[in-house]
């Protein structure tokens, strides 16, 4: 379902406070709890950054309490 | 007053005046309505001076001087010869005054306007103004405004007003609005559903207003307005390319004029809102001059034509009107009710008010109220915020989401413990007490807890622990419970497999969760991959000790409980993770919402490959109660049944499929056990569904479930006491369960008014963890929630977009629709799926349907599916679906299957769905037995270029028309002369077989009635023809009034085999009397007349008046002779016209091959009639037609005609006493076709009803004229 415009929207990398990894689309607001990582990009960058980034998709306090 | 030529003074009628003056003649004005003006003088006007100046202005302005004059023919005309008197009221106020002009309309042959002068009760006076509609609107009483004032001497004089306002035309602004028009769609605001047969509402419109406030330094304009309606309806579900009806505010006009034209706008969402108003603003400026009525006769010259061609939703803007000072309005009229939703944006001093006026048989009220909230808010945040993209100027505000997006409420304190340490607890408190029966086993509380506790050990010897995966390949029952309740105390996350699944499929989730260890029976090891590198327990091996005491372990809340795979659409089952704290506290709240106890006994149907299938055993163990889990999958309805009643069961959970053949079977043998719940859930369940359910369960309360397994087992749920109706084509899918809230979101993520179809998200803490070991696809499907820190104090939380389509209701539950990733794209359309699955279950007998868009070949085909109706009944469904979608939208075949076919997960299998052949062959190409088969057989194969027909293939099936018959019987009379053949004979023998027989036969062809329904329990109805009408125009009716109503069609005699000239009427129908008297002597019967079948029809009432019991004739667009032929209408010729136009008659029968035909039709003509047949050939903008004499030919057409002419001319109607309905289309009006009135000629005629939106040939397929004509029927019948 990719339309041809859909592919030049620009999209954010946001990481949530127990190391969760999503995206929103760069002109909507970030939620609160959410931080950004790196620059907007396109959809397709941003996904291999989440890929290349998040490699333990347990929450942190897990992480934490089996360390 | 009657003159018979056209005076020098007289103005013809525009199309529109034309069309309200139809209106008023058939005795059904609406929507037009009487136009009223009340103004109100204070104490500085004295009463002689302004009846003076009100007389002044009656003498000359046209509104009130006009009175109109019908020719022979039905050609009126307006002159200016009438009077309108002002009535003087001595005594009065302003409710006396409003009555007064609310009771005494006028009318058309007396007095077309009325003007009262009235006291107010103080100082003051008061002025009603009132005419019929035909005279003017609310612009013309700008201008009697502007009249009065200069009477009054307070305005100067203006110049006179232009007299009329030329239409341009030409065929090429035509084209060029039709290709606008035609690539925008229609606008409209989400209907709402209406059950089958319900009544329509007494009260017809839904009246709303409010006052815009005026958020900036300048007014709000008119633009702004239209600008905000193009972006409401866009996020109301519009197209990208939408249109809708706009009225710019009228320059003041003597006469009435539309102003009525479509709007054709693609708004851009992601643009702010001066970029929409410019764009509104540029539309606006560019459109070409077009009368609204050319653009409406145009669009309607189509059969599948919008009932609005215009536009569904009409906005009229209206400017201030500046009154002299000591008068005011007290009433001014509204724009006629036409539309589905009529908007009047009105200027005044105190702001913009906006009126709606909606037809309450389509719309919720409280869906119109919102609608104007939101062109408000549209409207003020536009132009206050005028950098936010419109997309994403909210909708609903946050109030409104909480209370929507709102979970089941439940404010009990969570339990911290996990699910199994719950579970555990009741082996303490109630050690003996039964927890699970399956099979041959009986486990208590006690024993489940030690066993399990035996395994957790041994578990944990194996190196199991926080965060391990433990495949459990059990088949269901106490063992699968046993080990999966180990795997949770050891801190491990199962993950179950079903032993009977594919082995590929459970060798990808082995491996792909990274089993350590697996829990199975030693004669399923076969089962398990060779290189699986995890370590095996066979539950058979073991002979440990149960034990009381479980491992010490600690679960940490955001610890792995179990990996369930779901089959993902790209193929390969993705494992979706889920912990503990969430599980445990969803398990918490639906026992409270299902009312869970310890005395609850569920028997749990769900297989344990799907997550639902483990709630349903966990939430009654965490209760302290008990399950009932089936030993095999495969339980005969009675063993199930059976099972309940012994076992004493009280909840079941159950999947829907099979749940109906459980209640099939109840309802037959009457052995339903008692029940608390049923709990169920799937794809859209639908109202008959539901009500088998509620009826043959014998439970209290039904719950629907519904949730992907990415929000965990069943984040939503419907539960109603059983038997509630729930007005919606599926059942709704309720509300949130726990820590949840549910949100429908358009494409820009903003919440979705009540009714407007968005995608379903599930957020709070109730969603998994992920999907195992892939996170970008977790990434994208698991988003921010933007709206819990809003309205929950949240941070940091998850939304889960499931990937289905739904809507709020307007009890704030959702609605399922359909799933996103099956919307279509046809054409440009967007077309969705659930729509026109919603139409076929909307159908008799249909419990299923299911829509896909199918790849075959090259071509993509659009195919419905459904389960119910017997098979043969396909072509029956398609034309129903005919009368309620779009073209666009129409499945190119339906297909009638025993059942959906499903996978082993019991869910649809698409790939299993048969494919329609192309053509609905019978057999392929039946070769021909006989000389006249295969002479007959080469001739249809070239009419329909199907050079493989065979001699069993359907003539009209095989893409046949009628013209194609027509033709086929010209050229099979070559070969058998001497056998008469009509159309009717192809209805009934519709293969060259059929047909052959029937010629070898002798004796059985050349009838001119068609049994179009044979069966049902009501009074024959006998369908008379219009002009070379050969009965298959009746099919769409005939479904539509359904099996029960017994239907003859007659064929056009011009299409029969034995032409006589010169006819009379009685001659026409006289072998028609003779089939009714035949069939129906006595009886009961209908008649319905179609154009010249109208006449038809009333003849025959006429010589049967005293044979048969005629309940009722249905009268469509019947027309009288135009000003063509009438008798007494002498035509007018130019000097020399008339010697020039027979010169050219006697050049063209020279030519035609119908010049015998022709000169005994002429012979027979007398000399008033040839004249009107010269200066009818005059007024032909083509050259006379010379492809005769075959039957489909213009000339042949043309030839009828004029015979009919002739026919019709000699013709005397007699008044008869007979119930009449009469009909008319809304076109026909516009077009000054001269309708015939009944009411002249039967006291028990009613006034016309007129179907808007059709012309004369497609009202008799129209769907809207159908249920008229069978609600007129079924009142007829029913009086006995």
């Amino acid at each position: 379902m990719t339309l041809p415009t859909e592919t030049r929207i620009l999209w954010r990398v946001l990481r949530n406070g127990e190391g969760r990894y999503s995206m929103t689309r760069a002109t909507h607001p970030i939620p609160a709890g959410w931080t950004p990582v790196g620059d907007a990009a396109l959809r397709t960058d941003c996904l291999e950054r989440i890929g290349a980034l998040w490699t333990d998709m347990r929450p942190l306090s897990v992480q934490e309490a089996l360390a | 007053m009657s003159k018979d030529f056209i005076s020098p003074t007289a103005q013809p009628l525009t199309p529109l005046e034309r069309r309200i003056y139809a209106h008023d003649h058939v005795g059904e004005l609406a929507p037009f309505a009487f136009e009223t003006l009340i103004l109100g003088f204070d104490h500085r006007f004295a009463r002689a001076d302004l009846v003076a100046a009100v007389t002044d202005v009656l003498a000359h302005h046209p509104a009130f001087t006009t009175a109109f004059v019908t020719h022979a023919g039905g050609t009126v005309e307006r002159h200016a010869t009438g009077h309108t008197g002002l009535a003087i009221h001595q005594v009065g106020n302003l409710d006396r005054a409003r009555a007064h002009a609310a009771t005494h309309a006028p009318d058309l042959t007396g007095k077309p306007a009325c003007a009262d002068l009235w006291p107010d009760g103080s100082a003051g006076h008061i002025l009603t103004l009132v005419l019929h509609p035909v005279l003017g609107d609310d612009a013309t009483f700008e201008s009697i405004e502007a009249a009065l004032w200069v009477a009054l001497g307070l305005r100067p004089a203006r110049t006179a007003l232009s007299a009329s306002v030329s239409d341009a035309q030409d065929m090429n602004t035509r084209a060029q609005w039709r290709e606008l028009m035609n690539s925008h769609r229609i606008a409209r605001l989400p209907h709402r559903y209406v059950p089958p047969d319900q009544e329509p509402p007494a009260v017809k419109r839904i009246a709303r207003q409010i006052t815009l406030p005026e958020p900036g330094e300048a007014p709000v304009a008119h633009t702004d307005i239209a600008a905000a309606l193009v972006i409401v309806l866009r996020r109301y579900g519009a197209q990208d390319a939408l249109r809708f009806a706009i009225a710019l505010p009228p320059q003041p006009a003597d006469r009435r004029r539309t102003d009525l034209r479509p709007l054709c706008l693609s708004p851009d969402l992601s643009a702010p809102f001066g970029d929409a108003v410019a764009l509104t603003a540029h539309a606006l400026n560019t459109t070409l001059p077009v009368s609204s009525e050319t653009l409406v006769q145009d669009q309607l010259a189509h059969a599948d034509a919008d009932p609005h061609p215009l536009g569904a939703i009409a906005l009229y803007l209206r400017a201030h009107r500046d009154l002299p000072e000591g008068i005011s309005h007290h009433l001014r009229p509204m724009p006629p009710s036409a539309e589905e939703l009529v908007l009047t944006a009105q200027s005044t001093p105190q702001g913009m008010v906006l009126h709606a006026d909606a037809d309450a048989g389509l719309f919720e009220p409280a869906l119109i109220e919102r609608f104007l909230r939101h062109l408000e808010r549209v409207l003020h945040t536009g132009l206050t915020r005028p950098d936010l993209p419109v997309g994403r100027i909210p909708l609903v505000d946050d109030t409104e989401l909480a209370a929507l997006s709102a979970p089941y409420p439940d404010d009990t304190p969570v339990d911290p413990r996990a699910t199994h340490e719950i579970i555990a607890a009741h082996a303490l408190t109630t050690p003996d007490k039964i927890a699970v029966i399956s099979g041959a086993d009986r486990l208590t509380h006690a024993t489940l807890d030690r066993r399990a506790n035996a395994l957790a050990h041994r578990l944990c010897a194996a190196g199991v622990g926080a965060e391990t995966p433990v495949a459990i390949l059990i088949e269901r029952g106490a063992d699968a419970i046993v080990a999966i309740l180990a795997v949770l105390k050891a801190g491990g996350a199962y993950i179950p497999v079903e032993p009977d699944h594919p082995g590929s499929r459970n060798h990808h989730i082995l491996s792909d969760a990274g089993v350590a260890v697996v829990l199975t029976r030693s004669h399923f090891r076969d089962r398990l991959p060779d290189a699986l590198a995890a370590r095996i327990i066979c539950l058979d091996d073991l002979d440990d000790a149960p034990r009381p005491d479980a491992p010490a372990v600690t679960i940490h809340p955001d610890q792995l409980a179990y990996v369930i795979y779901t089959s993902g659409s790209t193929g390969k089952p993705k494992g979706v993770a889920v912990e503990h704290g969430p599980l445990s506290h969803h398990n918490q709240t639906t026992a409270r919402v299902y009312d869970m106890t310890a005395e609850s006994r569920e028997l749990p149907f769900l297989p344990f490959s799907s997550d639902g299938g483990h709630e349903r055993w966990m939430v009654p163990l965490m209760m302290g109660g008990s399950v009932v889990v089936p030993d095999g999958p495969l339980w005969t309805p009675e063993q199930t049944l059976g099972a309940m009643r012994e076992h004493g069961c009280n909840n079941a959970s159950i999947p829907t499929t099979y749940l109906q053949q459980l209640a099939e079977w109840a309802e037959d043998t009457g052995t339903a056990p008692p029940m608390r719940l049923y709990s169920f859930g799937g794809e859209g369940l639908a109202q008959s569904t539901f009500d088998l359910l509620s009826r043959a369960l014998n439970a209290k309360t039904l719950i629907n479930g519904y949730g992907p397994t990415e929000t965990i087992m069943t984040p939503m749920v419907w539960k109603v006491a059983a038997g509630t109706r729930f007005h919606g084509t599926y059942a709704p899918l309720g509300r949130a369960v726990g820590d949840r809230r549910v949100y429908v979101l358009d494409e820009d993520m903003m919440p979705c008014p009540q009714g407007v179809v968005g995608e379903i998200y599930l957020g709070g803490t109730g969603v998994a963890r992920g999907y195992v070991g892939q996170p970008q696809v977790t990434a994208e499907r698991f988003i921010p929630d933007p709206f819990g820190p809003v309205l929950d104090g949240t941070s940091g939380a998850r939304l889960y977009r499931t990937g289905d389509q739904g809507r709020w209701r307007e009890d704030g539950t959702v609605e399922f629709v359909g799933r996103v990733d099956l919307q279509i794209k046809i054409n440009g359309y967007r077309i969705e799926p659930g729509e026109i699955e919603a139409a076929l279950l909307g159908e008799p007998d249909v419990t299923e349907a299911l829509v896909l868009l199918r790849e075959d070949g090259e071509a993509r085909r659009l195919i419905g599916y459904v389960t119910g109706p017997v098979r043969g009944t396909e072509d029956a469904l398609r034309r129903a679906l005919e009368t309620k979608l779009p073209k666009h939208m129409l499945p190119e075949a339906v297909m009638v299957l025993e059942k959906m076919p499903t996978n082993p997960n019991a869910k649809l299998d698409r790939a299993a769905l048969p494919l329609p052949e192309t053509r609905s062959r019978q057999t392929q190409g039946v070769a021909p037995a006989s000389d006249a088969e295969q002479q007959v057989l080469t001739l249809w194969r070239d009419l329909l270029t199907l050079p493989d027909l065979g001699v069993t293939d359907d003539f009209f099936a095989m893409g046949g028309s009628s013209l194609l018959a027509l033709r086929a019987i010209a050229a099979m009379r070559k070969l058998w002369p001497d056998v008469p053949l009509t159309v009717a004979d192809f209805f009934d023998a519709p293969t060259v077989r059929g047909i052959c027989a029937r010629i070898s036969q002798g004796g059985q062809t050349g009838r001119a009635a068609i049994t179009l329904r044979a069966g049902g329990t009501r009074p024959r109805l006998y369908c008379f023809p219009g002009l070379l009408v050969s009965t298959r125009e009746y099919l769409r009716l005939t479904d539509y009034l359904g099996p029960d109503q017994p239907i003859t069609g007659f064929l056009c005699h011009s299409l029969n085999e034995n032409k006589q000239l010169n006819v009379s009427v009685a001659d026409v129908v006289a072998e028609y009397v003779d089939h009714i008297r035949r069939e129906s002597a006595g009886a009961p019967v209908a008649f319905l007349g179609w154009s010249w079948g109208g006449l038809l029809a009333w003849e025959a009432a006429r010589q049967l008046q005293h044979e048969v019991d005629l309940k009722l004739l249905g009268m469509v667009d019947v027309c009288d002779l135009g000003s063509d032929f009438t008798p007494g209408v002498a035509p007018v010729f130019a000097p020399g016209e008339r010697a020039q136009l027979e010169d050219d008659l006697r050049t063209w029968l020279a030519r035609t091959q119908m010049r015998a035909q022709w000169d005994q039709l002429i012979g027979a003509m007398d000399a008033e009639c040839y004249a009107q047949f010269l200066r009818f050939i005059g007024n032909e903008s083509d050259p006379l037609p010379c492809d005769g004499p075959e039957i489909s030919s213009r000339e042949h057409t043309f030839w009828v005609l004029i015979d009919n002419a002739l026919v019709f001319r000699q013709h005397r109607l007699t008044p008869l006493d007979v119930p009449v309905a009469s009909f008319s289309a809304g076109d026909s009006l516009s077009r000054g076709l001269n309708l015939m009135d009944w009411r002249k000629w039967s006291a028990r005629a009613t006034p016309a009803e007129i179907v808007s939106g059709t012309n004369h040939l497609h009202i008799i397929g129209d769907p809207a004229f159908h249920d008229r004509f069978r609600a007129r029927l079924n009142a007829a019948f029913a009086m006995g």
